[in-house]
């Protein structure tokens, strides 16, 4: 147990102190970055789905005035390592998607460099490939893991006799879409290749971590780690898409060292983003539920089938909440994958626990109303005394306080259980709920400075504020820990001359680098109490060995939702949304309640909205751009709620914080699609839900 | 390069636009660019050369001419989200975003001529009539049967769309779409209605390769208007006349329905505008 600090600076919701230079524009992100006469580089893209390179034409493009050099998979240079074949830029010939880069261009102006690279001519000898998930294929496989290495598998008793003999129970396949990251930031890098001595490289660059995209590059390119500095001051979100390095970034270093000494600059366009950039696996989950009369579980069970790049194996772990989401004595969770000719996939918001709180969700609404239960007393008659994966206590769960305080504010007490029978004007209308969860993380590496500086407290870190605050609330917890006004600490972030830190992923990011700031800070004070001399300094990583491994520690919350649909077209649109979460101590009301309403709405997008839609004659998403690629709109979004408890949590860290990034978007969509059913009866197991699927059902 | 200087016209009269179009017959002509600009970033168009009609301000505001509103070609959207004739106004409102409705033109959108843009339902609605102006002088053609498929239209070589005319007549005009989202959506299906004098014109978007009516269909409206017939009627003369797209956003048996539902909701509109209905 952890001795909590005690919350003065923290729990207040300061603005953001980056708010400002981000209104007026003066904030400067990766691709603005200044730099004298910057060449830019244009990419080449396969334009089949499988095959092999046999020649590249570059004649016409060199031509071009203002191209200054064309790369392609037979002139690059040799990569020291490429293991990771997603990574291993421009060394092959062989094409294994559709969009994988084999060549690039450098030249005087970006527009230039474009036109130069649609000038490349590249001819293949083209190849079948496979691109379709289907839960009936033959070639499924198991991983050995799934991301980031839990187990695969897991089972517990028997589901199938518990399924036979049990009062009732659901049976059914649900399924959620492909969805591509979207940053409103597209990848980007400022690349400078200093050749002097054995040469020095600069990255700026967006990503959602500094230290652990260097300790990439410097793999890939074979450069020691104190011959590469990443820059990444802000970043214009990243929803995982820039949490590890992907090939864009490897890309931008080769081309700075084909112009030595001058600064290259490479920005995805948002339809690259759609094959370079990662993505979420879609999912196929059958899941089954078993129950008595009172609504108490006796099985549950989710067997999963997704897909992986035959590039790059990525196992979304979407089976995982399932197995410590309610008590039950005969679990079990499976996950197989299909292997595609398609580009890698990767973290997207809450992998795991995203797609995996839709159907089981779903499911245990069905069994509500099968069993004439509320939905919201169900839950709460299957919440686990301890973690029912491992036996381990909670280190807090307050999942049933959240389910009842939503549904007091929701008003949810007296809902009518009956779907499709209320109607305002043209609308059915209906009330929906779902859980959240997500796992409380706090990473291995991170080490903060402090130093005293003409009378204040200079905190350096390359933690990353990807948009989530951290240029505000890190300070709130360096001024509790050193126990100073908020004002008399500076916080210097994003940089790889920073002490290193982990990635912003996981939600782990404030977990990890305030423990390692709270430390430094005590640490500090243990050396040069109160009253410490100017440029006194203490630098200090977070302690692992005090690591709590005794409890399951994990965010809780429970979502609601009101949904109309017109009875005549379908069109469906959510006025009310409430979430109410016990994610450990906020931080700032402020930056939380942004992060928890931003994710709501990334599930609310999902549940009706977003939706990759893969050709597979040619391997390719078709709608790979905003115009087409729909996210919810703010017209979309009706009256958006975000609560929290006062929640204090002894076993998590010094700050008693659970991280909030990511919780906000698992059980959204579920809580959307029970609305939907509750205002039509027409229940609809596949993401997104849309006016043609409910039209032909409606009452 | 996209804007080399000699590809580039920047007039200012339509006399000047007309020469240097005549100068780079292979020119695309700008207006606001909203559709322009995305096509070549999305390298679905290329472009030889470009004519912008930004400054030529004879082409942009609202002025009568008899009894006819005529609208400059290059008139922002945005001017127009309050324009008397119902049908316009609404489709003007729910174009695209406020920064793409200040760029994007009416004279834009009609030639765009894709079978979802907002205004083309709302024009064939209210009977508009094109002004066409070449070196050789200038023709005015009806609205109806301009478009002669998706992104296609009888605009003439080296030939401007120069205003767009509306009979000013009091009526009562609308016009309505549907989409996934809430806002800033390609219309899966959209249509317009005119009622004047007891008769009903109605106009359907993306219910086929062009902006689409029919006779039959405003017989029916008509009928429904002043109660000789019932909803289910129009919607089966609708299903009738239209023929939509099937794609990735809908099946053409959702436009289908949906096309119904909006000629009935519209008509509806009309009832209660005119003291009929409730
Ligand atoms: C984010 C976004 C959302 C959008 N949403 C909608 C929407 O909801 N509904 C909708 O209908 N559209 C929408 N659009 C499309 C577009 O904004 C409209 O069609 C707009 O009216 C086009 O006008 P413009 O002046 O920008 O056309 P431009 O791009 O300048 O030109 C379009 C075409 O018309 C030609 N042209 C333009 N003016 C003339 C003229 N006077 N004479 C001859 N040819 C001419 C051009 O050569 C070109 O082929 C959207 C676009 C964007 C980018």
């Amino acid at each position: 147990m952890t001795e909590l600090l005690e919350p003065r600076a923290m729990g207040q919701g300061l603005v953001r102190r980056d708010g400002v230079a981000k209104v007026r524009g003066t904030a400067t992100y990766a691709f603005e970055t200044p730099a004298e006469r910057p060449a830019h580089c244009a990419l080449v893209q396969a334009t089949v789905a499988r095959g092999r390179v046999t020649a590249i034409d570059t004649a016409a493009a060199e031509a071009l005035d203002g191209v200054l050099a064309v790369v392609t998979v037979f002139t690059a240079e040799r990569l020291a390592s490429v293991e990771d074949a997603e990574l291993a830029a421009l060394q092959t010939a062989e094409v294994a998607f559709r969009g994988q880069v084999v060549g690039l261009v450098l030249a005087e102006t970006s527009e230039t460099a474009r036109e130069a690279a649609d000038l490349v001519e590249v001819t293949y000898d083209e190849q079948p490939h496979d691109s379709e998930l289907r839960a009936d294929r033959d070639d499924l496989y198991t991983p050995e893991k799934v991301n980031p290495g839990f187990e695969t598998d897991t089972a517990e008793g028997d589901v199938a006799a518990a399924m036979a003999t049990a009062h009732a129970t659901v049976d059914h396949t649900y399924s959620t879409a492909t969805y591509h990251n979207n940053p409103l930031e597209p990848h980007a890098t400022t690349a400078l290749w200093d050749p002097a001595g054995d040469g020095f490289l600069t990255l700026w660059d967006s990503t959602q971590g500094v230290h652990p995209s260097r300790a990439t590059v410097c793999q890939v390119l074979g450069l020691p780690q104190d011959h590469v500095q990443v820059v990444a001051p802000h970043v214009g979100g990243g929803f995982g898409s820039k949490g590890t390095p992907h090939v864009n970034v490897v890309l931008a270093a080769m081309a700075a060292r084909v112009l030595p000494g001058r600064a290259v600059k490479l920005a995805l366009t948002r339809q690259q983003m759609f094959s370079l950039a990662g993505y979420r696996t879609p999912t196929i989950q059958h899941v089954q539920v078993a129950a008595d009369a009172e609504g108490r579980l006796s099985a549950i069970a989710i067997d999963v089938v997704e897909q992986t790049s035959k590039v790059k194996e990525f196992a979304e772990q979407t089976g995982v909440p399932t197995r410590m989401m309610y008590a039950s004595p005969n679990r079990r969770t499976t996950h197989r994958l299909a292997a595609l000719d398609l580009p890698v996939n990767s973290w997207m918001r809450a992998p795991g626990e995203c797609p995996g709180m839709f159907g089981p969700e779903v499911a245990l609404d069905e069994l509500a109303h099968d069993l004439g239960i509320d939905p919201v007393e169900l839950r709460i008659r299957n919440e686990p005394e301890v973690d029912p994966e491992t036996g381990k206590p909670w280190s807090s769960r307050h999942l049933v306080e959240c389910l009842r305080e939503g549904a007091e504010r929701f008003g949810w007490t007296g809902r009518d259980p009956r779907p499709g029978v209320r109607r305002e004007g043209g609308w059915l209308v209906g009330t929906g709920v779902a859980s959240s969860v997500y796992p409380t993380m706090r990473m291995a590496d991170s080490t903060a400075l402090i130093r005293f500086e003409a009378g204040r407290y200079a905190v350096e870190i390359g933690a990353a504020d990807i948009g989530t605050g951290t240029w505000t609330t890190l300070p709130q917890i360096a001024a509790d820990a050193l126990d100073v006004p908020v004002d008399d600490v500076e916080v210097r972030i994003g940089d790889t001359r920073y002490p290193i830190a982990s990635v912003a992923g996981g939600s782990s990011g404030l977990n990890t680098w305030g423990s390692a700031v709270v430390e430094a800070a005590r640490a500090f004070r243990g050396e040069y109490g109160t009253d410490p001399a100017d440029g006194d300094e203490m630098e200090t990583g977070v302690d692992q060995a005090a690591q709590d491994e005794d409890h399951a520690a994990y965010a809780f919350g429970a979502q609601f939702v009101e949904a109309r649909v017109d009875a005549d077209t379908g069109e469906i649109r959510v006025p009310r949304h409430l979430g109410v979460f016990a994610a450990g101590r906020i931080v700032n009301p402020r930056t939380a309640r942004s992060q928890f309403v931003g994710a709501m709405t990334m599930g609310l997008s999902m549940a009706l909205h977003e939706n990759s839609l893969l050709d597979p004659r040619s391997g390719h998403v078709v709608n790979h751009d905003l115009a087409e690629y729909h996210i919810s709109v703010n017209a979309d979004v009706g009256d958006l709620q975000a609560h929290w408890l006062d929640e204090h949590d002894p076993w998590v860290n010094a700050m008693g914080t659970k991280g909030i990034g990511e919780i906000g978007i698992t059980g959204a969509a579920a809580a959307v699609a029970n609305a939907v059913w509750h205002a039509t009866g027409v229940r609809v197991r596949d993401l997104p839900i849309t006016l043609d699927a409910l039209l032909p059902s409606l009452p | 390069m996209l804007l080399a200087a000699p590809r580039f016209a920047l007039p200012e009269t339509v006399g000047e636009a007309l020469s240097a179009l005549a100068e780079r017959p292979d020119a695309v002509v700008v207006a606001g660019g909203t559709e322009v600009m995305p096509d070549l970033l999305w390298r679905v168009r290329t472009a030889a050369g470009f004519v912008s009609l930004r400054r030529v301000g004879a082409l942009r505001g609202t002025s009568r001419d008899g009894d006819e509103l005529v609208v400059g070609a290059g008139t922002p959207v945005a001017a127009l989200v309050d324009a008397e004739a119902g049908a316009l106004a609404a489709a003007a409102r729910s174009l695209g975003t406020p920064l793409v409705r200040t760029e994007a033109t009416i004279g834009g959108n009609v030639v765009s001529a894709l079978p979802y843009r907002n205004m083309l339902p709302a024009l064939l609605a209210l009977d508009a009539r094109l002004e066409l102006t070449s070196d050789t002088g200038r023709r005015t053609v009806a609205f109806d049967g301009f478009t002669t498929a998706p992104g296609v239209t009888r605009l003439g070589e080296g030939e401007l769309l120069t205003a767009v005319r509306l009979p000013t007549r009091p009526c009562f005009s609308d016009y309505v779409k549907i989409g996934r989202r809430n806002a800033q959506y390609v219309a899966t299906v959209s249509a317009a209605v005119v009622s004047r004098n007891g008769a009903v014109r109605l106009a359907f978007g993306n219910a086929g390769p062009v902006p689409l009516r029919s006779d039959a269909v405003d017989v029916v409206a008509t009928a429904l208007l002043d109660g000789r017939a019932g909803p289910d009627d129009l919607r089966a003369a609708v299903a009738d006349a239209v023929d939509p797209p099937e794609d990735t956003v809908a099946s053409a048996a959702y436009r289908r329905h949906a096309l119904g539902v909006l000629a009935t909701r519209l008509v509806v509109r009309a009832q209660v505008d005119a003291g009929l209905g409730s």
